[in-house]
């Protein structure tokens, strides 16, 4: 039996995928905790878990596109989210005295307070941001990341050198994804691409199923709570996707998850909803058309379901060359599409049975790769003490021996 | 016949270009950001050598990558979008200018012997 530290952000789309490997764990004989925001985890994790609360910082820069989203998550969100959380996870490092820290891979304070104390820790990787290295390219934005690792470094307290890529756990890396989207990016042994991380959570918002017409295909457009602002403030993408559905209704039923005002007067065939039972729907669906990000991504092709993908921001465009690049569905501009190319994509995906069959491939490639199952086995192993640190990622001399304390 | 344009930069304060080549380069890239977004005349119209990329024209890597190709194709190869952009801060990226691709166009050697299409 081992003990296990969760070390979260305040966001869903990050939680649900801890909190299904978690469950495997708990399965399995071990116990598990979480740093975090009391308020955000409880719905999530339930209330019977301990829990090492921290204050919430919302992420205000849900908004914002391009390189102003990767300014503003470093200098809005991950490094005062990290200076303040650290006190706690130290905390909770202290009175829990976990095995393993299962750090999100921007809760930074989960990779200093294990790199000070000598002890073992993964990464947790639920979105494409970081595995793809977008900026492989561009090294000036690299180097600029790199030089917040080193702030956090440095008022964690510890010791000026070589300051290791926090991001990345040197023991292991958990991804949710598998080689079907990762293609041809290439990973040490240590990292874990497990695929999705789904759990039997209970559903969260009824469904009228009876309005489901059997003779119908059956279509979710949804952007997601981070895009809304965007969808219905500047870009009016509920507008363009209820254009391009109002013709189909001979063959098409279509979910819109959106406020009910997104669409006002919906036709016959669209639903509009700002809950639904998501993982229950996606059995019916034969497409989805979203903004790309992971867990969306995933969810639809761990059901075998082709997409349409309009991304906005953070890793949704990586997402997107991932499914278009598998032949899983089509990739159209969020800010720029029309209804009759949304309408095209859209028939494109449904009509032609390739983009089914290749969401079918990585279905398979995603059950093969064993989701929470096998992220479980993975952290049970790394608190058996059977995965050495990968020396490629170095971590400081003195803080490296297990044990030590500073 | 070309007039060395005065380069400002990424951050600089506001394009300030002269010469006889920089109207028109400026012409021919909101020419090519129409072919690569499909945006309209319209669109077009309110384009201007203070337009930022990301932030006013929603430009996204796609785009981009595929203006860097119509730019090679125009003003020949020495005029290298992704190179220029490899040696850009963040905040260079965030506040690059229509006017600023215009000046690095203007500035490349290669663009006045390439002759303009």
């Amino acid at each position: 039996m081992s003990r296990f530290l969760f070390i979260t952000l305040p966001l869903t789309g990050h939680v649900y995928p801890a909190s299904a490997m978690a469950q495997m764990l708990a399965e399995g004989g071990h116990e598990v905790a979480w740093v975090g925001s009391e308020a955000r985890l409880r719905p999530l994790i339930g209330a019977d878990a301990t829990v090492y609360g921290t204050r919430l910082r919302p992420y205000r820069g849900l908004a914002d596109t391009g390189l102003t989203s990767v300014k503003s998550l470093w200098d809005d969100f991950v490094v005062p989210y990290t200076r303040f959380t650290l006190p706690t996870v130290e905390k909770a490092v202290q009175e829990y005295r976990p095995d393993v820290l299962v750090v999100d891979q921007h809760a930074l304070a989960g990779a200093l307070v294990a790199e000070r104390q000598g002890l073992r820790w993964a990464t947790m990787c639920s979105s494409s941001m970081e595995l793809a290295r977008p900026f492989a390219k561009l090294p000036k934005i690299e180097a600029w990341i790199r030089g917040h690792l080193a702030t956090v470094w440095a008022q964690a307290g510890l010791p000026d050198g070589e300051v290791p890529d926090l991001r990345f756990s040197p023991y292991l890396v958990v991804a949710l994804t598998s080689r079907a989207l990762t293609g041809g990016l290439s990973f040490p042994d240590h990292y874990a691409l497990v695929g999705p991380s789904l759990s039997a959570r209970p559903a969260t918002a009824d469904f009228p199923w009876g309005w489901l017409d059997p003779g119908r295909r059956h279509v979710l457009v949804t952007v997601g709570t981070m895009a809304e602002n965007n969808a219905t403030d500047s870009t009016d993408f509920y507008g363009r996707a209820a254009a391009a559905l109002a013709p189909l209704g001979d063959r098409v039923q279509a979910v819109v998850i959106a406020p009910p005002d997104a669409i006002p007067d919906p036709p016959e065939h669209v639903l509009v909803a700002p809950r639904v039972p998501l993982l229950e729907l996606m059995q019916h669906l034969d497409a989805v058309v979203c903004h790309g990000g992971l867990n969306t991504v995933c969810e639809s092709l761990s059901c075998g379901v082709p997409l349409v993908i309009a991304p906005l921001t953070r890793d949704q465009p990586i997402n997107a060359e991932q499914v278009v690049a598998a032949g899983a569905g089509l990739r159209v501009s969020f800010s720029r599409v029309t209804p009759d190319q949304l309408r095209a994509a859209l028939t494109t995906v449904l009509d032609e049975p390739a983009y089914r069959a290749a969401a079918g491939r990585v279905r398979d490639s995603f059950a093969a790769a064993g989701g929470a199952r096998a992220a479980a086995q993975r952290l049970a192993q790394l608190a058996a003490g059977k995965t050495m640190p990968v020396p490629a990622n170095p971590v400081s001399a003195n803080s490296a021996a297990p044990g030590a304390k500073k | 016949m070309t007039a060395e344009p005065t380069r400002s930069g990424p951050t600089g304060a506001g394009p300030t270009y002269a010469g006889p080549d920089r109207e028109r380069v400026l012409g021919d890239l909101i020419g090519m950001l129409m072919d690569v977004t499909g945006e309209d005349q319209r669109w077009a119209a309110r384009v201007t050598a203070a337009s930022r990329l990301e932030g006013d024209l929603r430009l996204e890597s796609v785009e981009l990558a595929a203006l860097g190709e119509l730019l090679s194709q125009a003003y020949g190869d020495r005029v290298d979008l992704a190179a220029y952009v490899a040696e850009l801060d963040i905040y260079q990226i965030i506040g690059l200018t229509v006017g600023d691709l215009a000046a690095y166009v203007c500035a490349s050697p290669a663009a006045s012997s390439a002759g303009l299409p």
